[in-house]
C-alpha cells in the first residue's frame, strides 16, 4: 500500500508537469475531435502523430498518444446519440438507447451519462492498473488461439441478446457481418475473395461506409416516411444534468460496465467493441423490464459507455506490464516505445518507473480533462437538435458523404454507403437489426484468423475448443446465454401454437 | 395456405445472400480443417446462413406473420441518390458544386421546403463544409470544376 | 487522406521546405510502406522519411498500405506515377511474393533506389518447451519431423522465409504456424502456444534476459549489437547466415535526372549520423548501400528463395 501510494505520487509528479499536462490535453482534444467526426478513427491518427513524438521525451509522447485513444472513445458517442451515427466501432451500441433518448428530448441527459460513465470507468480502471497491473497482465498469457475463438463466439452471441426482435434474425445478421468481414485479400494466402474484380474491395470493406449507411442513412429514410414526410419533430430539451433518480439508476450499470470492460480489455482480441456489446447485453438480461431497452433505457447508455472506456484503459495493462499489445493500437504504442529505444517487456516497470507510473497517472488526469472538455460541449450539441428536421437531415447526409469520402479519398466508399443505406432500410422493414451485423464485421477477421490457427495447432481436431478449460468456460457461457434468450421465445411460440 | 410475411421474406433474402456467397466463392479452394485455405471459412459462414435462413423461412411459412409495412419509395430513392451524386460528380465538378447538388437532392427527399429555402440551405451547407473540411482541417479538396 | 494531409502539414513544419520553381523535388514526396503502422518496417520507414525530408528539403510522408503480405503496397509503388515523388519500401518478402501470389509484382517491375540494411534472423524457444540450445533444437526437430511448432509470419513473410531457410540449410522439418506480425508471435511464445519462433532480436531480448523465453542463436556473421550475449549459429556449429533486408524502390520509368537525385539523396540521408544513431537505438542493423548493391541483393535472393519455396511446394505462381 505504501508502495502504491509512493508510486502513484511519483506518477502524478510526472503527469502533472506543465509539458505533460499540455500534451495530455492536446491528445484528449484531438481524440475527441476525431471521435466526433465520422470516419477517421484513432488508429490512423496515432500513426500520423508518431513522427511528431520523435522529438519529445518518451513519457510525454506516450501520454499524448494514449490521450488520442481514449479521447476518441469519448467523442465517438456524441454523434451516436445525436444522429444515430456511430463514430467509432465501440459506440455502435450507444446508438440504440442513446438515440432513443435523444428522440425523447433527453439528448443532454444521455450525453452527460456517457461522460460520467466514462469518467467513473476511467478512474476505477486507472486504480486497478496501479494496484494490480502486473498480475492481471499475466492473464493475457493464459490465452491460446482456441480460447480467443471462444471469446469471440461469446461476444457474437451477446449481440443476439441485445437485439429485441427474433433471435434467429440476429444470428443471420451476425453471419452476414462475418461474411462481409471476409471480403478482400485473404491474409493467410494472399488470394482475393469476393472482390468482384474491383480494386477498392481488395483491402476489404471498411467499417465507416457500412455503419454510415446502415445506421445514419437508413434512419433518415425511416424518419422521412413517418408523418407524411415531415420527419421527426425535436422535442423540447430538458435539463442537461441528469436528475438524481436517473443517476441512481445508472450508477450500478456503470459499475457493472466498468467491470466487464476492464476484463475484456485485458484479454487479447477483446477490446472496447466487444466490451460495450457485452455490457449492454448483461444490462438487458438483468433488467426487470427488458422491453425498455431500445427505447431509451438509461442503463443502455451508461453501461456500454463505461465498458468501452474501461476496456480502452485496461488494454494498456498487458502492453505496459508485459510489452505485449492486445490490439493494433497498442501495437502502435509499442512501436512508439521502440522508436525511443525502450525495449518492450516486463522490465519497463523496474527500468522506467517514471514512464510506467507517469502514464498511469496521466490516464486519471486525461479523464478529468475530457470531462471538463466535454460537459460544456453538451449544451452546444443539444442545441443542434433543435434545428428543424427539414434542415437537419440534408446536413447529416452531406456530412456522411464527405466524412466517408475523406477516410480513404475514395468515391467508391460513398457508393458503398448509399448501397448499405438501402440495405439498412430493407432490414428495418424486415425487423432485422443492424448492430449484430456490425459486431460480426469487426470481429470476423479476428475470428477467422484465430480459428484457422487453432486448427493448424490442433491438427484439425475441433475438440480443442472443449478440452481447453478457458475455451470451454467461454463456450458454456455463450451456450447459457443463447439458451436464456431462446427458451422464452420457444415457450412463447408454443403458446401461440396452442392458441391457434 | 402459405402467406408472404416478414419472416418468410427474411429467410428467402438470407438464403439468396448465402447462395450468392457460395456461388461467388466457388473458385476458392477450401482445404481441410487442419489446413484451411481461403475458401473454407467463407463457405462455412454461407452454409450456416443458408441453413438458418431456411429455418426462418420455414417458421415464416408455419406461423402467420405480418407483411412489412408499406414502403415509401421517394425518401428511399432520394436519400440513396444524394450520396451517389457525390460519387459521380466529385471528380469533375469539384467540392463546392458537388455539395450543392447533394444538399439539393437530399432536401428533395423530405418534400418539406420550398425551393427558395432549399437553395439557402444548400448555400449554408456548402459554406459550412468548406469551412470545416477545407479551412479548418486543411484537406486538399479541389473546390471548383477543372476547366 | 485526412491523415496524409495532416502529416504533410506536420512534417512540413518540421522540415521547413524550401520550394523552388522547377527544381526536383519541389513538392511533398510519398514513401509507401506495405506494412501496418507500429511494426518494424513502419518505424524504419518513418526514420528514413524523417532523414530524407531533411535531405530533400520537402516533406516525405509515410503512407501505410498494408495487406496481402506486402503485395498491396508493392503494387502501389510499381503503379505510381514515375515522376520521382512516390517510392516505397521493398524487402525480402517482396522478392518471394510473386511465387506465392499471382497478383504480386516481381522485381523486374520495380526500380532499385537505395539499400537500408539487413536484420539478422534469430531463433527463440519457449521456456515450456525445455529446448536448451540450438543443437538440442535441431536434434529434436530431426528426430520428430513436424512436431515442433514454430510461430512465424504468414507464408512469404520475412520470418516465414527465415524459418524455411533454416529448414533447408540445416536439414530439419518443423510445423510453421502463421501469426499476424511479431507482437502476437512473441505473445504466443510467452504463452507456450508455440515451442519456437523466428522473430528479430530487438523484439525478444528483454524477455530473454528476464528468463521468459530463450534465444537460441542469431544467424548472422557477427553477434547482434543489442544482444552481445547471444551466440551466432556459426559459433554453435551451423554455418548458416539468414536475414531479412529492407530497401527503397520506385516505379519503373522515372526520368534519368530525377532517378539520380533520388538515389544519391536517399543514400546520403541514410548515411546521416543522426539517422544512423536513431536507427540503432530502435534496434535496426543499418548498412546503407547504393542501387547496384540493392539490385545484386534482389537477384541473389530471387534465386535462393525460389529454390526454397519450390522445394517446400509453395510455388503457386510463375513456376520456372
Amino acid at each position: 500500500m505504501q508502495d502504491l501510494l509512493g508510486n502513484l505520487a511519483m506518477g502524478f509528479g510526472v503527469a502533472l508537469s506543465l509539458q505533460n499536462i499540455g500534451l495530455c490535453f492536446i491528445g484528449c482534444a484531438l481524440g475527441t475531435a476525431i471521435g466526433v467526426l465520422p470516419g477517421i478513427g484513432p488508429l490512423p491518427t496515432v500513426a500520423l502523430l508518431l513522427p511528431f513524438t520523435f522529438s519529445l521525451d518518451p513519457t510525454g509522447a506516450l501520454i499524448m498518444l494514449a490521450g488520442v485513444f481514449y479521447g476518441a472513445q469519448y467523442g465517438g458517442s456524441t454523434t451516436a446519440i445525436l444522429a444515430r451515427l456511430p463514430g467509432e466501432t465501440s459506440s455502435v451500441v450507444t446508438c440504440l438507447d442513446g438515440y432513443a433518448m435523444a428522440l425523447k428530448g433527453q439528448a443532454g441527459t444521455a450525453l452527460a451519462l456517457a461522460a460520467i460513465g466514462s469518467l467513473l470507468a476511467g478512474m476505477v480502471t486507472t486504480l486497478l492498473i496501479a494496484a494490480a497491473g502486473p498480475p492481471l497482465a499475466d492473464i493475457a498469457l493464459l490465452f491460446h488461439s482456441a480460447d480467443y475463438v471462444s471469446v469471440m463466439v461469446l461476444g457474437l452471441i451477446s449481440a443476439v441478446v441485445m437485439a429485441h426482435g427474433s433471435v434467429l434474425k440476429a444470428l443471420l445478421m451476425i453471419l452476414l457481418g462475418l461474411l462481409l468481414g471476409s471480403v478482400g485479400t485473404d491474409v493467410a494466402t494472399g488470394e482475393y475473395r469476393f472482390t468482384l474484380g474491383l480494386d477498392m474491395l481488395a483491402d476489404g470493406i471498411g467499417f465507416v461506409p457500412i455503419s454510415m449507411g446502415l445506421f445514419g442513412l437508413a434512419e433518415i429514410m425511416i424518419n422521412l416516411e413517418n408523418r407524411g414526410g415531415r420527419g421527426v419533430i425535436a422535442k423540447a430539451v430538458g435539463s442537461l444534468w441528469p436528475p438524481l433518480a436517473v443517476l441512481r439508476q445508472a450508477l450500478p450499470a456503470m459499475l457493472r460496465g466498468t467491470a466487464i470492460g476492464a476484463g475484456f480489455g485485458i484479454m487479447p482480441g477483446g477490446g472496447p467493441t466487444i466490451a460495450s456489446f457485452s455490457a449492454y447485453s448483461l444490462e438487458k438480461k438483468m433488467a426487470a423490464q427488458p422491453a425498455r431497452f431500445g427505447h431509451g433505457a438509461v442503463e443502455g447508455v451508461a453501461a456500454p459507455e463505461a465498458a468501452n472506456n474501461a476496456a480502452t484503459q485496461s488494454c494498456f495493462i498487458p502492453m505496459l506490464c508485459l510489452g505485449i499489445p492486445p490490439n493494433a493500437l497498442m501495437a502502435l504504442m509499442v512501436g512508439a516505445m521502440m522508436v525511443h529505444g525502450i525495449q518492450p517487456g516486463p522490465s519497463i516497470i523496474t527500468k522506467q518507473p517514471e514512464l510506467f507510473w507517469g502514464m498511469i497517472a496521466s490516464m486519471a488526469v486525461g479523464n478529468i480533462i475530457l470531462v471538463i472538455l466535454n460537459l460544456p460541449l453538451i449544451g452546444i450539441w443539444v442545441r443542434l437538435l433543435q434545428v428543424p428536421y427539414a434542415y437537419l437531415f440534408p446536413a447529416i447526409i452531406v456530412f456522411c458523404a464527405v466524412g466517408t469520402y475523406t477516410v480513404d479519398n475514395s468515391t467508391g466508399d460513398v457508393v458503398l454507403m448509399a448501397v448499405f443505406g438501402v440495405l439498412g432500410y430493407v432490414f428495418r422493414k424486415l425487423d432485422c437489426e443492424p448492430a449484430p451485423l456490425m459486431l460480426g464485421l469487426v470481429l470476423g477477421p479476428l475470428l477467422e484468423e484465430n480459428f484457422r490457427r487453432a486448427m493448424v495447432l490442433a491438427d484439425g481436431d475441433v475438440t480443442i475448443f472443449v478440452t481447453r478449460p478457458i475455451s470451454l468456460g467461454f463456450l458454456l457461457a455463450a451456450a447459457a446465454l443463447l439458451a436464456a434468450v431462446l427458451l422464452p421465445s420457444i415457450r412463447r411460440g408454443r403458446q401461440e401454437a396452442f392458441r391457434e | 395456405m402459405p402467406q408472404l410475411n416478414r419472416d418468410l421474406l427474411t429467410g428467402l433474402l438470407f438464403i439468396a445472400i448465402g447462395g450468392l456467397g457460395l456461388w461467388l466463392g466457388a473458385s476458392l479452394e477450401a482445404g481441410t480443417v487442419g489446413e484451411m485455405q481461403a475458401g473454407y471459412y467463407p463457405r462455412l459462414v454461407c452454409l450456416l446462413m443458408v441453413a438458418l435462413g431456411s429455418l426462418v423461412a420455414l417458421l415464416g411459412l408455419l406461423r402467420q406473420g405480418e407483411l412489412p409495412e408499406r414502403w415509401h419509395w421517394w425518401p428511399l430513392l432520394m436519400v440513396a441518390v444524394a450520396p451517389l451524386a457525390f460519387a459521380l460528380l466529385f471528380d469533375s465538378a469539384g467540392f463546392a458544386l458537388t455539395l450543392a447538388a447533394v444538399a439539393l437532392l437530399a432536401s428533395l427527399a423530405g418534400r418539406m421546403l420550398n425551393p427558395w429555402r432549399m437553395l439557402v440551405l444548400a448555400v449554408v451547407l456548402v459554406a459550412m463544409n468548406i469551412g470545416l473540411f477545407v479551412f479548418v482541417l486543411g484537406l486538399p479538396l479541389r473546390l471548383w470544376p477543372r476547366i | 487522406m485526412l491523415r496524409r494531409n495532416l502529416l504533410i502539414l506536420g512534417t512540413g513544419l518540421l522540415a521547413a521546405p524550401r520550394v523552388h520553381a522547377q527544381a526536383f523535388p519541389s513538392a511533398p514526396m510519398t514513401l509507401i510502406c506495405a506494412w501496418p503502422p507500429g511494426g518494424g518496417s513502419d518505424i524504419a520507414m518513418r526514420l528514413v522519411a524523417e532523414a530524407a525530408s531533411k535531405k530533400f528539403g520537402v516533406p516525405v510522408v509515410v503512407d501505410n498500405r498494408p495487406g496481402a503480405a506486402g503485395a498491396i503496397g508493392h503494387r502501389a509503388i510499381a503503379t505510381a506515377r514515375p515522376d520521382g515523388y512516390t517510392f516505397g519500401m521493398f524487402s525480402t518478402a517482396g522478392v518471394a511474393a510473386p511465387y506465392l501470389n499471382a497478383n504480386a509484382n516481381t522485381i523486374d517491375e520495380l526500380e532499385p533506389l537505395a539499400f537500408f540494411g539487413s536484420d539478422p534472423s534469430a531463433l527463440q524457444a519457449s521456456t515450456a518447451s525445455g529446448i536448451a540450445s540450438l543443437q538440442d533444437f535441431v536434434t529434436r526437430a530431426r528426430a520428430n519431423p513436424g512436431k515442433i511448432k514454430n510461430g512465424n509470419d504468414q507464408p512469404g513473410g520475412a520470418s516465414f522465409l527465415a524459418v524455411a531457410s533454416y529448414e533447408k540449410l540445416m536439414n530439419f522439418r518443423i510445423q510453421k504456424v502463421p501469426y499476424a506480425g511479431y507482437a502476437p508471435t512473441v505473445t504466443a511464445l510467452l504463452a507456450g502456444e508455440v515451442d519456437s519462433a523466428t522473430v528479430a532480436i530487438p523484439d525478444t531480448i528483454e524477455y530473454h534476459r528476464q528468463g521468459k523465453l530463450k534465444i537460441l542463436g542469431v544467424s548472422s556473421a557477427e553477434r547482434h549489437f543489442m544482444a552481445p550475449e547471444i551466440p551466432t549459429f556459426k559459433e554453435q556449429g551451423f554455418d548458416v547466415e539468414v536475414g531479412s533486408w529492407r530497401c527503397i524502390a520506385g516505379p519503373k520509368g522515372m526520368p534519368e535526372d530525377r532517378l539520380r537525385t533520388l538515389r544519391s539523396g536517399l543514400l546520403d540521408a541514410m548515411r546521416d549520423p543522426d539517422f544512423l544513431a536513431k536507427a540503432r537505438q530502435a534496434g535496426f542493423t543499418t548498412q546503407p548501400g547504393d542501387a547496384a548493391t540493392t539490385l545484386a541483393r534482389w537477384r541473389a535472393d530471387d534465386q535462393l528463395l525460389y529454390t526454397i519455396l519450390d522445394e517446400a511446394g509453395l510455388v503457386k505462381a510463375r513456376k520456372r
